[in-house]
């Protein structure tokens, strides 16, 4: 059985990272996207109506791969989590069924209008039709995160006779985790966003195509890559951060590496993990910070890794790892992207060719980070699926063999492997087609 | 009316929706297959007339998947695991049609987009395929244990009357397909839909005697001593249906025919439903151990607040999609091919 939870656990690794690297982008893109269209429609400028179909097309791709390995994740929670799903059905259920009639219904309803109404229907329901998108994969943004919020900081619920029945739904929903979560991974996939635009606009500059598009679009680009930067590292990082500590003391002994229990603990600024007991090597720490950071107290004490026995704490290296490179990266997009916007003093990105190759260069790192934050967030909630209430050991179905799940754990990993590959192709050669050149009169 | 009840009805209205909706992009995908080789153009057609929906409409089956979540839990767990591979190859076949759109347009060879359009059509054939496979196996009953959770092999869901509801699913959802394209399919590709109407329609009507011979000696009760008035009704509607979409399609009448092909999906699920009320997962070899409305749902505090979301986001949803079909039509986006 064992095996079968084990197995079970790759196959949902595998299928959400993926999904997410297409959820990152669409999510990033399409705000990027409906602040581009609505300058097309307020200025009736055609070079930014050119730039908004250009990224159209680049969203409706990435919304398709979005939508079809999404697909998969609501199912697989009763395919390969039915022990979990009964037990927590009462509540869970509830947000998935509201993201899908409050959120996906208006992303893809109107989408249908953006992308088929093009060159039929008046402008301003054009441009209707995108806020309605934004705001409809916004909305499933938050309900996702409101479920997986619950998972990691649950409420509102009680238990009865072996299962978990609904208390407070507005507790279920407002947790102590979802805003600082919310508006930590909104701007997360903003960033990536903005820095994918960016470096594609780059690219363009690089190859001289369609160059009035591609400059004004990166402008708008670097500047919204710079403030989302900073506005993550503070307030959302450290409220994120913060959260975790008041909410979950074993990710957050695992993830800042707190092996003892000490007063004024030290805030970690590098270290290599070791294994066996957990400790760091190689470390550099700045004393006192922690306890400050975490609860803006230098004397509140913040619970280490000695307090918990080893079955209590998350698998350690993975965890740790995966926030600090997030964090580190983090700090980088502030840094690419602060002197992105100070190089647009007189128009000078344009002269730096390195610096726009490095823009190109960046585009995969903003979804790397989104993806170590979420190891961080999933792996260190381990091993509870549920924090506090339900092992991940026991939330497996139990009448699906682990052959069963072998079975679909190859057939997933190579079929993704693949349309990952297809969809980077898809991308590669829209790009490499460019916008529509602005002489071309048809369409608008 | 209990609230269980209700939540059955309500379940029951989204799956038929889904099936009223998707079923008509997955059934224009499986006629995909029967294009003539040299007939691009009908391939093209056929991929236009569903661009601008098949996305929404498939979000009526993630709907379908949240609700049955959240308000039968243990229904949802045991019909995803008892069906594991199933499922995945499900999802999987999902996958492979949401991308062969896309992918399609990307090239202009020859032997590239057969490719995808085979993949296309293969993979709607298979959901639908799997949509009977997993229905049949739900009407003979499955063997469950005391958790409710099915104690069986991959192997054997699949028997006969199984690839008979997948063959009378593939008909019907074919001919509905059939039906939505002579709706918005221009003159040349008029002949060949007729054709496939035509065929769809004898395929549906024979599949559909057998399949309702067979499912009405696996009804649990006595359907025609106990809820005599509404089982007239359906069948009528059912028999009316099938006898009318043939006359309106000799007429090329095809949104009269789309509207009796609506009734006609309507009265196929309300049928099953009323067979199998209160039955959501039947034990064939233990009544007792079955998964009812009653002993499946979720609380009703829990059932109160769905209800109370579905009531507000359904109508808007309804009303918001019903305006955006009137306002784009397939028809003449052939040329846009936006992918």
């Amino acid at each position: 059985m064992t095996d079968a939870v084990l197995l079970s656990r790759w196959q949902f690794a595998v299928t959400i990272c993926v999904h997410f690297l297409f959820v990152t982008l669409s999510l990033g893109i399409i705000w990027l996207l409906f602040a581009v269209e609505t300058i097309a429609w307020r200025t009736k400028d055609r070079v930014w109506e050119k730039a908004g179909r250009f990224f159209g097309r680049i969203f409706i791709i990435t919304f398709v791969f979005g939508a079809v390995t999404g697909l998969v994740m609501e199912f697989q929670f009763g395919t390969n989590w039915a022990a979990f799903s009964d037990f927590a059905g009462d509540v869970f259920g509830t947000p998935l069924a509201a993201e899908g009639m409050f959120s996906f219904f208006l992303e893809s309803v109107f989408l249908g209008i953006y992308i088929f109404g093009r060159n039929k229907l008046p402008k301003g329901l054009l441009w209707f039709s995108i806020l309605m998108v934004t705001l409809g994969a916004t909305f499933s943004a938050f309900w996702i995160l409101v479920a997986n919020s619950w998972m990691n900081t649950p409420d509102g619920f009680l238990i009865s006779q072996g299962k978990i029945i609904l208390n407070d739904f507005s507790k279920v929903i407002f947790t102590k985790s979802i805003w600082p979560r919310f508006f930590h991974t909104m701007d997360a996939v903003i960033i990536s966003g903005a820095l994918f635009m960016a470096g594609i606009c780059a690219y363009l500059c690089l190859k001289n195509r369609e160059i009035q598009i591609a400059r004004k679009t990166l402008k708008l680009a670097i500047v919204v890559g710079f403030i989302t930067s900073v506005l993550e590292l503070y307030p959302f990082g450290d409220w994120s951060a913060r959260q975790v500590a008041a909410t979950q003391p074993t990710k957050f002994a695992v993830i800042e590496s707190v092996e003892k229990t000490q007063k004024r603990e030290p805030l970690v600024i590098f270290g290599v993990p070791v294994e066996n007991p957990p400790h760091l090597i190689y470390d550099i720490r700045v004393p006192g910070l922690l306890n400050w950071m975490a609860f803006r107290n230098i004397d509140t004490q913040v619970k280490g890794m000695d307090q918990y026995t080893p079955e209590e704490l998350p698998p350690y290296t993975l965890t740790f790892v995966s926030f600090h490179l997030m964090v580190g990266l983090g700090l980088l997009f502030i840094i690419i992207s602060g002197f992105g916007t100070l190089l647009l003093y007189k128009e000078l990105i344009f002269r730096f060719k390195w610096f726009l190759v490095l823009l190109v260069l960046n585009i995969p790192l903003p979804l790397i980070a989104c993806q170590l934050g979420w190891i961080t967030t999933e792996v260190g909630r381990q091993p509870w699926i549920i924090y506090g209430v339900l092992k991940t050991s026991q939330a497996a179905s139990i009448n699906v063999s682990a052959q069963e799940v072998l079975i679909s754990l190859i057939l997933f990993s190579f079929l993704y492997f693949i349309i990952t590959a297809f969809y980077i192709f898809l991308i590669v050669s829209q790009v490499r087609r460019g916008p529509e050149p602005l002489g071309n009169l048809q369409g608008y | 009316m209990d609230l269980n009840t209700v939540w059955y009805f309500i379940i029951g209205i989204v799956l038929t929706g889904y099936l009223i909706l998707d079923g008509y992009n997955l059934g224009i995908g499986i006629l995909s297959l029967f294009t003539p080789n040299e007939k691009d153009e009908y391939r093209k057609q056929l991929l236009a007339i569903i661009g601008p929906h098949w996305d929404g409409n498939e979000v009526w089956l993630i709907v379908f998947g949240g609700l049955l979540f959240a308000v039968f839990p243990p229904v949802y767990a045991a019909l995803l695991s008892a069906f594991y591979l199933q499922f995945i190859v499900l999802l999987l076949a999902f996958i492979f049609r949401g991308i062969s759109i896309p992918m399609r347009d990307r090239y202009e060879t020859i032997s590239w987009k057969k490719f995808w359009d085979l993949c296309f059509g293969l993979s709607s054939f298979v959901i639908v395929l799997l949509f009977g496979i997993i229905a049949a196996n739900l009407i003979r009953g499955i063997p469950l244990n005391e958790n409710g959770m099915m104690k069986a092999g991959f192997l054997m869901t699949l028997n006969p009357f199984a690839f008979l509801m997948g063959f009378f699913a593939a008909a019907l959802l074919s001919l509905h397909g059939a039906i939505y394209a002579g709706i918005h399919g221009n003159s040349d590709i008029r002949r060949f839909i007729f054709i496939m109407t035509c065929i769809a329609w004898a395929f549906t009507l024979v599949l559909a005697i057998l399949a309702e011979i067979i499912i009405f000696n696996y009804a649990p009760g006595n359907v025609v001593k106990d809820n005599p008035v509404l089982f007239t009704i359906f069948l009528l509607l059912l028999i009316g249906s099938i006898a009318y979409i043939l006359r309106s399609a000799m007429f090329s009448r095809y949104l009269r025919a789309f509207f009796a092909s609506i009734i006609l999906i309507a009265s196929v699920v309300s049928l099953l439903c009323l067979y199998f009320f209160p039955y959501l997962l039947r034990c064939g070899a233990d009544p007792s151990k079955s998964l009812t409305i009653y002993n499946a749902g979720a609380t009703a505090p829990a059932m109160i607040v769905i209800l109370i979301l579905t009531a507000i986001a359904m109508p808007i949803v309804i009303g918001y999609s019903i305006y955006v079909h009137f306002k784009l039509k397939p028809s003449g986006l052939v040329q846009s091919g936006y992918y």
